[in-house]
């Protein structure tokens, strides 16, 4: 009876735990891909993360739609900075270089997002955890200071960085050169 | 296009994205075996016992060597001479007892008549124990080119707890000594006598009545030793610091002005300020406070004599 029972109690954990993975898997290494280098190290902070949800979902309280989302978020967007911070060190030089962007200039609005995502992808690790951090997943240049252990001044700059280089890219790149022109045209 | 513009377009564009980057080479399946297997396979809480208790493990382990290495920086800065002095007991502690070695007692002696004669005392019981080890463990003697501090305590009066064996008149009192792992393999080691020795001289604590910050009346013979001392050896200064007992009111000023009535009592009888130090070290206590007797052995100034 002993066994039987525990393995009920399994059954239905790993029936939660699979469920809960074919809802989150997809947009879930969406968003440690875009953090990390290869697919290798999604999945590795995938493993971990989901098993940090899955022990610490009882301590979870709901406080309405999309509260969960977000700290399931926000745990794999921590477990990608302890990665990324494990394996490359954040030596960033603390500088004072911000720039608001050219205002002449805006992107296509038919660039696709897979396009979007791989340029992000291929900034340099600084400028894209940081981009990550303050544009995509809206933290403010103080909770990415505490998070990467850097200064907010130096957030401020890669981030400044990072947009330029975005914008570089997307000049670089002849299709985008053209459309953005095109765009700005008219 | 503004910069906040420019950062919801691509928010938006990233937001809206579906399913797998047809970039990354990603197998789902594959990774909801490797979770599942890792689910399964870790003992539940188990795991969470280990890791807490090899992270306290490591945490011991690091304090002891912080705690090494502080004192080996310590010894570097100790005044040469010290000894000490009591009316019951001698204590002498090696200050690197921080290791597991083992350690093992010698016996010390002190006297009361002065300085010189207390260190004498104490550098022949030593170099007796020396040639006569106890047990079969190693030790060392601590001398001052092994850059190794011996600091010598004296525990309050009637503590009587340390005595082991009564010597002559002198009070014998257990010292443990031990070794560093560091130190010489060899069980002896030899002292330089021509050297002058690093120890530290305390002598008992003057201890004061409640919630004021006149001299108990035991104490003044203790007060009055000190003078003398410092009389005979014009060398010695002096390092007052002043205590109070948790109970007491308004004890961080009680702390200071203790200090000041032993300053103030020590210039009064001639020793010249420059010789004398002093600062109010709050209400760390050595004795339990939960008895008046704890309490009105927290009530102390310490002074520390050095040269």
């Amino acid at each position: 009876m002993e066994e039987r029972l525990l393995k009920l109690f399994r059954d239905k954990d790993r029936l939660v735990h699979k469920l809960f993975y074919e809802h989150y898997a997809d947009s879930m290494f969406r968003l440690c891909f875009r953090y990390l280098k290869n697919e290798h190290d999604a999945e590795d902070v995938m493993v971990t993360g989901f098993m940090k949800v899955f022990d610490h979902v009882k301590t979870f309280e709901y406080r309405g739609k999309g509260s969960f989302d977000g700290w399931v978020k926000r745990i794999l967007v921590n477990e990608s900075l302890m990665f990324l911070r494990k394996n490359h060190n954040f030596n960033m030089v603390p500088e004072n270089y911000c720039k608001e962007i050219d205002e002449d200039f805006s992107p296509d609005s038919e660039i696709s997002a897979e396009e979007i995502f791989n340029l992000v992808r291929t900034l340099p690790i600084g400028y894209r955890t940081v981009f990550n951090l303050y544009a995509v997943e809206g933290f403010t240049h103080k909770d990415i200071a505490k998070k990467l252990g850097i200064s907010e001044n130096t957030s401020k700059s890669q981030l400044s960085k990072a947009r330029n280089a975005i914008i570089k890219l997307l000049e670089d790149n002849k299709m985008y050169l053209e459309r953005t022109r095109k765009a700005g045209g008219e | 296009m503004k910069t906040k513009e420019f950062d919801k377009f691509f928010r938006d564009k990233i937001d809206s994205m579906d399913g797998v980057p047809k970039s990354a080479a990603w197998n789902k399946a594959a990774t909801w075996e490797r979770l599942n297997e890792a689910m399964t396979r870790r003992p539940s809480g188990k795991w969470y016992k280990i890791a807490a208790a090899s992270v306290a493990l490591f945490f011991v382990k690091s304090q002891k060597i912080f705690a090494a290495a502080s004192f080996a920086t310590k010894a570097v800065v100790v005044v040469s001479t010290v000894a000490v002095v009591s009316t019951t007991s001698v204590v002498v502690y090696n200050a690197s007892t921080r290791n597991d070695n083992t350690s093992q007692n010698i016996v010390a002696s002190d006297n009361r008549t002065n300085t010189t004669v207390a260190e004498n005392k104490i550098e022949a019981t030593e170099e007796s124990v020396v040639e006569t080890p106890v047990e079969d463990n190693t030790f060392s003697v601590v001398t001052e080119n092994n850059s190794k501090r011996e600091t010598v305590k004296t525990p309050e009066q009637g503590n009587k707890s340390t005595v082991t064996q009564p010597e002559d008149k002198n009070t014998v009192v257990e010292t443990p000594v031990t070794i560093t792992q560091d130190a010489p393999a060899d069980p002896v080691v030899e002292t330089p006598r021509s050297q002058k020795r690093e120890m530290s001289l305390e002598i008992n604590d003057i201890l004061f009545k409640k919630n004021s910050v006149e001299v108990n009346p035991k104490s003044m013979t203790e007060l009055n030793y000190i003078l003398s001392l410092m009389r005979e050896n014009p060398d010695l200064k002096a390092m007052i610091m002043g205590y109070y007992d948790e109970k007491e009111k308004d004890g961080m000023h009680l702390q200071s002005q203790r200090a000041t009535v032993v300053w103030k009592y020590l210039v009064s009888q001639g020793i010249e300020k420059t010789r004398l130090n002093f600062g109010g070290y709050g209400a760390s206590k050595k004795y339990s406070s939960k008895l008046e007797e704890g309490r009105e052995l927290n009530r102390r100034v310490e002074v520390m004599l050095s040269e």
